[in-house]
């Protein structure tokens, strides 16, 4: 069904590039943007993973590569996008490659900022809407199916010294392009093909059921989350499968221009602050709240959940459910993908808080930072398009459940009776 | 659908769509670094006054504004040298332009000179390219659209110039500035959107992101179109619904080749029988039902896009495509009856021969996204008589 809001904006102005060969579109994407020494920006990981030598393999002798940086920090920071910025000028470069995620993304961005603009003072350029033209080429490769970060408008980098993270907001912050290519993931093991493609469900899944939804972002949704519902399960039990990996890294694009437009809820909201108090990856975070999200706003959204299960488990399925069960129908399948998910991944991949740990071994979420982590989400902005409010007994009962688990009790819903 | 195994998409256009979307106009312009832009409109839009709710729109932007109305179309590319010079002279650093069809096109081409300095269409023609940093345009269409006015496309005294680079980056959809057509111009528009978008999702090479924008101008033809025949649940103002099922059409299109039922009909309404939205109106079940055949693509999804999930899930797998289709053909039904015959249901509705048809369409190629090769003769047979194919 088409819902149509009565004002939306929509706007997703990177050119997509997907396919088995799209490393070797980058050259052509180069051109068109007149650019021929291109910095390739990187992580660690990423260039361990040998996906540079892929990148730069693809690349052939068509173009000449400026310079490697493969020193991204985890989170993005200034001294990093400094030191970018740097070795881009002394080369020679005209345009950056991003390859990795959202932190390699976010500090080319910051070094983009700082050579199209000539400046050192990145801190000028912080806020809303302060970039006013277009700055040099930027191409996107992400190296996991989930974050959807190449289609956002937005670069987060981190001032260690000021302890300050400077938020970037413009369109002119988009990628140029975004290269999805099945080289980049198929070497992705199973629980983090797992995480991240139930992040970019959480994201397609918000998108459509929260408050800021439009046509555009919902088409954008539903795709998403037939490409993740027909493909996933098939990659996970065949992590070579090309047109498989394609398949979801599509959809993480799909699912992040479906976000980008439509925002998110309760789900990022409390997943949010799990990852800043305990450490829990977000792509496990968002694959064990999800069903809680859709469980505790279905009174609210409850018809906008039932219309995903056709998407999600296909018209039989949809047709045989009667109209007043899908949306729990919804719930139940996604359940069941963590469950097979969590069985595929011989158990690393959690199917409640409780079953997430540290590098060490240690439980990631002990059942005591259940209420820190319920302060950190009350002041978490993306709570602000969630169907229902939820206040501090809200917060707990859901944690309380994710931890252990079980399903919600609706009935214990605060005020749940009161208000409905 | 399959997914393709290589792909491309590119749609620069921010839309903006509902009530007071106007009012986003000078925030979107300063987004983009333009404080002087020239507002130009077409005849219609100074006679229904669209021009009006754009100008205050402005009232607090602490901008300059060039303002030019009621600007006639019949020699666009004088017109658009004459408003290069304004624009020019004046200082401007964008464009807003009210108005539908083939204005939009001479809005592009005068964005393309002022932007680039060329002045003669044919250097593109040649080859010279078209930079991905043209000034700011923003679009307002209204609900009389041929389709067109989002794509990357321009019609230029029989030249066509296209590229991705020259769709508008500013769309602004408003119930202020869409007008109220009557309800013949206002299907009309809603043909042309549902050929533009179904023939955009029923190709064997769709990919998904095309499909995105298709599905949505799909749907909301479909919706239109049903309210004007006489759907009592048709919701929200019927013209914004049309104009914005058109414009996503056009961002479906971007600068891909026209689809063979589009292009079929403008073919047709050569003859000044018939319109080129009622003739591809005509010709889109037919050139989907053969292209679904020669492909053998599910016809499926039409009973999903032009209804509901639900009834596409009530209907046995096997009857769905012949569903679809009949539910296209029974919509043209509707508006040929809610419209007096105004809206044809088949070529011959419009007196026209089979001949003429014939002749009309001889020089179109089937080749192109989509387009299954031959059975060019059998569409156009049966969508003079209005017989399917099978």
């Amino acid at each position: 069904m088409l819902h149509i809001p009565g004002y939306y904006e929509y706007c997703c102005r990177v050119n997509v590039v997907a396919g088995h060969d799209g490393l070797e579109k980058i050259p052509a994407l180069l051109e068109r943007v007149q650019a021929a020494k291109p910095m390739i920006v990187t992580d660690r990981g990423v260039a361990g993973a040998g996906l540079i030598d892929v990148v730069t393999a693809a690349l052939g002798d068509k173009v000449t590569i400026g310079g490697v940086e493969d020193d991204v920090p985890q989170d993005s920071s200034l001294e990093a996008v400094q030191r970018i910025a740097e070795a881009y000028r002394a080369n020679g470069c005209d345009a950056l490659i991003a390859v990795g995620g959202g932190s390699v993304l976010d500090t080319a961005k910051g070094a983009n900022i700082m050579v199209s603009e000539e400046t050192d003072d990145l801190m000028a350029f912080s806020g809303v809407g302060k970039l006013k033209r277009r700055l040099k080429p930027l191409i996107a490769i992400p190296t996991t199916a989930g974050t959807g970060s190449e289609t956002t408008l937005v670069a987060v980098i981190k001032d260690h010294a000021r302890h300050q993270k400077m938020p970037f907001v413009s369109y002119f912050l988009l990628p140029d392009a975004a290269v999805l290519d099945s080289r980049m993931t198929l070497t992705l093991p199973p629980a983090i093909t797992a995480a991240t493609a139930m992040d970019a469900l959480t994201h397609a899944v918000e998108a459509y059921t929260c408050l800021a939804k439009n046509p555009l972002s919902d088409a954008n949704a539903v795709s998403a989350i037939e490409l993740i519902a027909r493909h996933l399960m098939a990659v996970m039990q065949q992590p070579d499968n090309r047109d498989g990996r394609l398949a979801l890294a599509v959809a993480a694009t799909l699912a992040g221009m479906a976000f980008s437009n439509a925002m998110v809820g309760m789900v990022h909201n409390i997943g949010h602050a799990t990852g800043a108090v305990c450490g829990v990856p977000h792509g496990t975070c968002m694959a064990i709240l999800l069903p809680y999200g859709l469980e505790y706003n279905q009174h609210r959204n409850g018809h906008l959940t039932a219309e995903l299960l056709f998407h999600l488990e296909g018209p039989d399925v949809f047709a045989h459910t009667p109209s007043d069960q899908r949306a729990q129908k919804v719930i139940a399948c996604i359940r069941e993908m963590n469950q097979s998910l969590h069985a595929i991944t011989q158990g690393q991949h959690a199917r409640c808080l409780r079953e997430t740990y540290d590098r060490d071994g240690n439980r990631a979420v002990p059942f005591e930072r259940l209420t820190e982590i319920a302060a950190t989400a009350k002041n978490d902005p993306a709570i602000l398009l969630n169907p229902e409010d939820l206040d501090d007994e809200d917060y707990m009962m859901v944690l309380e459940h994710a931890w252990d688990g079980s399903p919600l009790n609706r009935a214990d819903i605060a005020g749940f009776e009161k208000k409905y | 659908m399959p997914l393709p195994t290589c792909f491309e998409f590119e749609c620069p256009v921010k839309t903006h769509c509902g009530d007071r979307a106007l009012e986003n106009i000078a925030f979107e312009m300063r987004a983009m670094n333009a404080v002087k832009p020239l507002i130009i409109g077409d005849e219609p839009a100074a006679q229904e006054k669209r021009l009006v709710p754009v100008l205050n729109a402005f009232k607090n932007a602490e901008m300059t504004l060039g303002v030019v109305e009621a600007i006639p179309v019949e020699d666009p590319a004088s017109v658009a040298a004459q408003l290069a010079a304004i624009y020019r002279d004046k200082d401007c650093d964008a464009i807003v332009a009210v108005g539908q069809g083939p204005f939009i096109d001479m809005a592009k081409w005068l964005n393309l000179m002022v932007s680039t300095g060329e002045e003669n269409p044919d250097a593109f023609i040649e080859g010279k390219g078209i930079p991905r940093s043209l000034r700011p345009l923003a679009v307002i269409p209204s609900a009389t659209a041929d389709g067109l006015e989002l794509s990357g496309y321009v019609r230029l005294q029989g030249k066509t110039l296209r590229s991705v680079n020259l769709m508008p980056p500013l769309l602004f959809l408003d119930p202020r500035s869409v007008g109220q057509p009557g309800d013949v111009a206002l299907a009309e528009t809603g043909l042309t959107a549902l050929t533009l978008a179904l023939e955009a999702m029923f190709t064997a090479d769709a990919n998904p992101m095309d499909v995105v924008y298709a599905r949505t101008a799909a749907k909301l033809a479909a919706m239109g179109l049903n309210g004007l025949a006489g759907d009592s649940e048709i919701g929200g103002p019927l013209s914004l619904t049309v104009a914005h099922a058109a414009a996503l059409a056009g961002c479906t299109l971007g600068a891909g080749p026209q689809p063979l039922a589009f292009k079929l009909g403008w073919a047709v309404a050569e003859t000044g029988k018939i319109s080129a939205a009622q003739a591809m109106g005509v010709m889109l079940s037919y050139v989907l039902e053969h292209r679904l055949a020669a492909n053998e693509m599910p016809a499926d999804m039409l009973l999903e896009l032009l209804d509901s999930a639900g009834r596409y899930a009530r209907t046995p797998e096997g009857q769905r495509g012949a569903a679809g289709l009949q539910l296209l053909r029974d919509l043209l039904n509707r508006l040929f009856e809610t419209t007096d015959g105004k809206i044809r249901r088949t070529l011959s509705d419009s007196g026209l021969s089979l001949q003429d048809v014939t002749e009309a369409t001889e020089g179109i190629s089937a080749q192109g996204k989509g387009n299954a090769s031959g059975g060019q003769e059998t569409i156009i047979t049966c969508a003079w008589e209005g017989r399917p194919i099978r």
